[in-house]
């Protein structure tokens, strides 16, 4: 079986966003919904400057808090790795949106359901790379499968300067002289989805039951949330 | 006339012509300007002259279909010359001048077309006799003094220099667009709609500047209004816009009036004995006209 890891060389990527319009294109998606955004990142005063291109999107947790709070089971995790959405079940309640930890989900008011990257799932499983992968420019992005050792991924990831970010399988290697704290922070389960797992998804079930319950409770852990982001000590690169 | 300096002096000289045509695959201020349009092809739709570069031999063709009623640049040169009566000095097709050039290399246009780049047994250069008069690399040169310069290459002083409220402007691309040629493309025109003007706090602060506020660049060759970004990214002395936005042409709907056109501020000014275009040849003020 594979068991998919993701690279983004940073000191490569030029900062193009074809792999933004190429997803886009991928996944049929208006101009406005990109499941994967490229930021500028900068510090420092003139002239001893620092600065990169990363990445936003969904990183493909090993416990993925937005599997863990769906009502319905539309989101889950394949053994593979890629955490998938099934539109048919999703009904929209955004509360995926409040759970995952890197702002890597997209409400689409037309289809009435919450997207996001599949890391091209079905293009793994046909043999090709991620649609991200096949336009990357410059060769930044990598995919591949950890569990063949004679896969090149392995001596890609274990490149200096290359950053794990925990509980996921995606891989950044940042330039020279840019911390850690440029990219995400490692993936772990937040008080949002502690909240909903072990209070209001089972109070919601049974005072409201289905979807009902679930559009008001996402309403909640949007509070929980907002309270729980001002303790938040990464915040927002 | 946007990538050539003082658009608006540009715009005038085209005016004046009695007769402007214009190839192109979009409505550009050029076309905008032309009595007559031959659109071209998309260069997706077309296949192009090889190109070789040292020993490596690429093509650019085709991968769909024209969508519009569109021509490639060498059908429409090719068309002309048969109305003009010199259609025999064109009598082939591209696929035929591609093959003819590719011959000596022993590849063939269908093996090129499949694999889009291949290698030619090229004879590497001898760089231990140059084919100048000492056989060495000149440094002095009758030629440079010839071409408007002196014998040696020298560093000539830029026509105006930063002083007080006058900032050099520097312009440069991105990688999200190509030149002036793709602002108007829907999913590129989503990732990065106009330009911003890059200014130093320590310039925008006294101005009240802040970023995402509207600011008026002006001088001696024109005036453009776009939004400033203050970034420690950039000289104090300097400011910095992307090129090839601040379309003039309403007809690239997305595109039109979007951001600056950096072209309109720079003098027309070819550089001696290289010929580079003097751009960077301009300083610029800067005020705020809206938040």
């Amino acid at each position: 079986m594979a068991r998919y890891a993701c690279f983004m060389d940073l000191s490569i990527c030029a900062g193009c966003e074809s792999c933004t319009v190429a997803c886009q294109n991928k996944n049929d998606l208006t101009a406005d919904i990109a499941f994967t955004k490229i930021h500028r990142y900068q510090e420092g005063t003139f002239p001893n400057l620092k600065s990169t291109f990363v990445p936003n999107q969904c990183l493909h947790c090993d416990n993925p808090p937005c599997a863990d709070v769906c009502p319905t089971g539309a989101t889950y995790k394949t053994a593979e790795g890629p955490v998938q959405v099934n539109d048919k079940q999703c009904i929209g309640c955004k509360y995926c949106i409040a759970a995952c930890p890197f702002g890597a989900r997209t409400y689409d008011a037309k289809a009435h359901v919450v997207k996001k990257c599949s890391e091209c799932y079905d293009r793994l499983q046909a043999g090709k790379t991620p649609a991200c992968v096949q336009t990357c420019i410059t060769g930044a992005r990598q995919v591949g499968n950890l569990d063949d050792a004679n896969d090149p991924i392995h001596k890609v990831i274990a490149q200096p300067n290359t950053v794990k970010v925990g509980g996921t399988n995606f891989y950044f290697k940042l330039p020279e002289g840019i911390a850690r704290t440029v990219l995400p922070a490692d993936s772990k389960e937040s008080a949002v989805t502690y909240a909903w797992q072990s209070i209001l998804q089972p109070f919601g079930q049974m005072a409201l039951g289905g979807a009902a319950g679930a559009v008001l409770l996402s309403a909640a852990a949007f509070v929980v949330k907002s309270v729980k982001k001002e303790g938040d000590e990464h915040g927002d690169h | 006339m946007k990538s050539s300096g003082d658009s608006a002096r540009w715009i005038k000289a085209l005016q004046k012509l009695e007769l402007v045509v214009a190839i192109d695959t979009q409505m550009s201020e050029t076309a905008m300007y032309a009595h007559y349009i031959l659109p071209e092809s998309h260069y997706l739709e077309r296949m192009d002259v090889i190109s070789v570069a040292s020993d490596t031999i690429s093509i650019r063709q085709p991968v769909i279909k024209p969508i519009n009623d569109t021509k490639s640049g060498y059908e429409i040169i090719q068309g002309l010359a048969k109305a003009c009566g010199i259609g025999e000095y064109f009598n082939f097709t591209i696929e035929e001048y591609n093959a003819a050039q590719l011959g000596p290399t022993g590849w063939t246009l269908p093996q090129l077309e499949e694999k889009g780049l291949v290698k030619a047994a090229a004879i590497p250069a001898a760089y231990d006799k140059l084919p100048t008069s000492s056989g060495k690399a000149e440094l002095v040169h009758e030629g440079f003094a010839k071409s408007g310069g002196t014998r040696v290459f020298g560093w000539v002083p830029p026509k105006t220099q930063p002083e007080g409220d006058k900032l050099r402007l520097l312009h440069g691309h991105i990688a999200v667009h190509s030149n002036g040629y793709t602002q108007n493309v829907p999913a590129l025109y989503a990732r990065m709609p106009e330009n911003e003007l890059w200014l130093h706090p320590s310039v925008a602060g006294p101005k009240s500047i802040k970023t995402g506020d509207y600011v008026e660049v002006a001088n001696e060759y024109g005036k453009e209004r776009l939004k400033a970004l203050v970034t420690e990214g950039i000289r104090a002395d300097c400011v910095w816009m992307a090129h090839g936005f601040g379309t003039m042409s309403p007809d690239q709907h997305l595109a039109y009036k979007k951001g600056a056109n950096d072209g309109a501020l720079y003098p027309i000014l070819m550089t001696p004995v290289s010929a580079a275009l003097g751009q960077g040849e301009a300083t610029v003020t800067v005020r705020k006209v809206g938040g």
